[in-house]
Formats: C-alpha cells, structure tokens, sequence
C-alpha cells in the first residue's frame, strides 16, 4: 500500500501534475482501482481532489492561537489581581486606575468578539467583564458600591478571579499555532 | 475505490478516532471533577469564615455565584479544547485520505 501524507496543498497540485502525466483532467481508465467501481468512466479526477482541497481548506471552527490575545489575559489577570488587593481601601482613592482597568477589559471582549470563530473566547471575556456579574467586572461594580471591602473576602474573591482568567488563557494557549 | 484501499483508509482512521478519544476524555472529565473538589473545599472555608465573622452572608453570596461563573468559564474553556482537538482530527483525516489517494495515484502512473 503507498502511503504518502501531504502537508500542503500545493505538494499535491504538484504530485498530480507528475502522477497524471500532464493532462488537466485524469481521466479514469477501466480497471483503474482509484476510481473504478464507483464513477462513471471519465469522471474528471481533478474535480474529485480539487472538492478534497475544498473541504482541506475549510476555516476551522475555533480561531487560532493569537499572541495579542495570549498577552492581553495575562497583562490583564496581573493588572486586576493587583488592583483588588487594594479594595480594603476607599474605591475613590483608586478611581481613576479602577476606570482605566475596566475599559482595557472592556477592549479585550470586544478584540475577542471582532475575532472570526471565536465566540466561545467571546463568551469567556463577557463573563469575566460583566458589571452585574461575579467575575472581575461585578468585583469593581461591588468595590464601588460598597467603596470598601473586608480583607478575607478581597483574598477568596481573587482566587476565583484568577482561576477564571486562567481559563481564558489556558484556552487562548491551547488553540492551534499558525505555521 | 478497491477495497484494499478503503480497509487501509478506514484502519487510519480507527487509529485517529483511538488516539483522539482519551485526549478528550482528558480534558473533559479531569476539569469537572477539579472543580467539584474544588467547590466543596471552598464552600467548607467560605463556611468556616462566615461563621467566624471574617466574611457576612453577602460576601459568601458573592463567592458562591462566582462559583457558578467560574463553573461557566471551566465549562467554555473544556468545550473550546475539545474544539481545538475535533479541528486537528478533522485535519488528520483530510490529509491522511488525500495521502492515500496521491499514493494511489502515483503508484498506477509510474
């Protein structure tokens, strides 16, 4: 059994160019085992491989890996986590620094969602910046509600704030790398 | 397509399928059974704290519902892996059926 694995597309127009002694269309021939059974004689090869090259080349269905997404969540996950251990103190001593994090979050949601085949990051990114939530966005909206914030809790709720960014960068780094 | 080719395509791809499953099913099952432990040793200390005055029922309210967002999170991380993983498969199995067929193909013109 011949047994070839093609790495690109290319390759192969090339291997069938040589494989089919030039003609644009290889036609089947009887007795031919790649074709024989199946298809009528003179169904045109090309055809055949160039659906296959189609179907080869389809989008995947999640985005690949981006290195601007990768290091915006960390950035992002450092900047958050080192701004909450401040929540003891009154939200207006922060405000300033509390608005600038919110809207970089913000911008990384929307660089996901303007992203192709990226929703389930998307979706990640929403969870983690919604105001009325239970992430980083509700943990600013309830800092300022409350303008300040007990010690235990600022420590239980950065647990879980940093395992949530951990999900969204531990998916961003599991997606296929470009070649 | 003769059968000696079909049954070498098919047993390519059984051996794909193979390798693939334990991938998923390691990413899967071992982050839902993290997070379970994961939930109920912190509900225990969220529990423990409330009851010594370091957190009131709002903050532990709080803590409880970023369980459930971080349950979502987990959740959309695993099913974007599993993504990732069904892409590569869908790859593999275009790349090992064209492989073939080339081979084939360039067997018969030589």
């Amino acid at each position: 059994m011949a047994f070839l694995t093609v790495e690109n597309p290319f390759m192969l127009a090339h291997l069938m160019a040589r494989s089919a002694s030039y003609p644009l269309v290889y036609r089947s021939a009887p007795g031919n085992a790649l074709f024989s059974p199946g298809l009528r004689q003179g169904t045109p090869a090309v055809l055949i491989l160039s659906l296959l090259l189609g179907i080869a080349g389809c989008a995947p269905s999640i985005a690949p890996f981006s290195s601007r997404a990768y290091e915006q969540a960390v950035d992002l996950k450092i900047d958050t986590l080192r701004l909450i251990e401040r929540a003891e103190e009154p939200y207006g001593k922060h405000s300033s620094r509390i608005e600038a994090l919110q809207i970089r979050l913000l911008k990384a949601r929307e660089y996901a969602r303007g992203r192709p085949h990226n929703d389930i990051t998307t979706r990640q990114w929403e969870i983690m910046v919604d105001s009325d939530g239970f992430m980083a966005g509700g943990f600013l909206s309830r800092w300022a509600a409350e303008d300040s914030l007990s010690w235990t809790f600022i420590q239980e709720a950065s647990l879980q704030i940093e395992s949530g960014f951990d999900t969204i960068i531990r998916l961003e780094s599991g997606k296929t790398r470009n070649k | 397509m003769n059968e000696s080719l079909s049954e070498a395509l098919f047993s390519e791809l059984k051996r794909q399928i193979e390798a693939l499953l334990p991938s998923l099913s390691h990413r899967l099952l071992p982050a839902g059974k993290n997070l379970l432990l994961r939930n109920a040793k912190q509900l225990e200390i969220w529990a423990s704290q409330l009851a010594a005055g370091q957190l009131t029922p709002d903050d532990v309210e709080w803590l409880v519902r970023s369980s459930m967002d971080l349950t979502r999170l987990t959740a959309l991380e695993s099913a974007g892996l599993a993504q990732v993983d069904l892409d590569h498969f869908r790859q593999v199995v275009i790349r090992t059926t064209l492989g073939m067929l080339v081979g084939r193909m360039t067997m018969k013109s030589s």
